[in-house]
């Protein structure tokens, strides 16, 4: 088979928008892992129709943003431990919060922490870096007085 | 802006479960999706309704999305064209045959097929936007389904053309 007239052919382009029969389907999938060109006309090809759908993008009204909250507020949330998923709300507390069981290591947090925790930690330097300095300072200023106290008692040595 | 979600995005997301998942295609590609929907189904308000079946649709199958040949979003494309056609068919005999309201002239693909025939765009336009099979097609336009299937494809090459 020659691999570029198949890439010129309008298959890729019918498999991209579904319209591809189902034989057009399994010889292109079956000819993709073999052929690294055709692999890239794919890519290609999906980018572009993927930019123009980004070009002709409407934003759904504010109304469909709540209608698709209330159905993910139907989606089931696993309860503990049985493996069941029973629908949202039946499982809920008095605070109306889920119990939640998670094995999860990790913590998400507000994006806001990340700022905080910054400025915490550029403070801590400051001050560490500014504790440093004072220590220094003061050790020096302590190794000064000592020598100034041995030097008067060497003055006062002398005149006896 | 929305971003064009690879693979291993929307896998990381569903490691933590589908609702993020879905909630992250929803906020990156609801807009995409939706005006997509909207050259099949002209109508705003039925459209938005559309885009939420879709979504229904699909939640359950985020894993046929990472396994698939398709891109994420070429994926979620050809998907909600499966569920589109399915819903006007469900229409169309509800209204006892009678055809839903057809796709504007000149929107989304057909406006990318500049230059082409008219029996190009008819075959696109029965084929990619009523669902139509070639068969059926072949015998409205009086030809072989050979000679549709190549109808359709000089239009997808066309309209791929008209993209670049």
């Amino acid at each position: 088979m020659n691999i570029n007239s198949y890439i010129r052919s309008g298959v890729i382009e019918a498999y991209v928008l579904g319209v591809a029969s189902p034989d057009e389907r399994q010889e292109l999938e079956a000819l993709l892992p073999h052929h690294i060109e055709l692999q890239v006309a794919l890519s290609v090809i999906e980018q572009q129709f993927e930019v123009f759908a980004l070009q002709q993008s409407v934003p759904p009204p504010t109304r469909n943003r709540k209608r698709y909250d209330d159905f993910v507020d139907r989606m089931p949330v696993p309860s503990k431990g049985n493996g069941k998923v029973p629908p949202r709300g039946k499982d809920t507390g008095e605070d109306g919060y889920i119990p939640v069981e998670a094995s999860d290591t990790h913590i998400r947090v507000h994006k806001y922490w990340r700022t905080f925790v910054l400025v915490l930690a550029i403070l801590f330097k400051l001050l560490a870096v500014a504790f440093i300095i004072m220590c220094v300072k003061y050790f020096h200023m302590r190794s000064e007085v000592q020598d100034m106290k041995q030097k008067i008692d060497q003055v006062q040595s002398g005149r006896r | 802006m929305e971003t064009l979600i690879i693979k291993e995005t929307l896998k990381s997301k569903l490691s933590v479960g589908v609702e993020p998942a879905v909630d992250y295609l929803y906020s990156n590609y609801s807009s995409m999706l939706y005006g997509f929907v909207l050259q099949f189904i002209p109508d705003q308000a039925e459209a938005e309704e559309v885009l939420t079946m879709i979504y229904n649709n699909l939640a359950g199958r985020l894993e046929e999305a990472c396994n698939a040949t398709l891109s994420v979003y070429c994926w979620m494309q050809v998907e909600a064209r499966k569920l589109i056609l399915d819903y006007k068919q469900q229409k169309e005999k509800r209204l006892n045959g009678h055809a839903v309201p057809g796709v504007k002239p000149q929107a989304y693909y057909l406006k990318l097929l500049k230059g082409a025939t008219e029996e190009q765009i008819k075959v696109f336009t029965e084929m990619f936007l009523h669902g139509h099979a070639k068969e059926s097609v072949a015998t409205q336009l009086n030809k072989t389904a050979h000679e549709v299937d190549r109808l359709l494809k000089d239009s997808l090459l066309i309209l791929q053309k008209n993209l670049q």
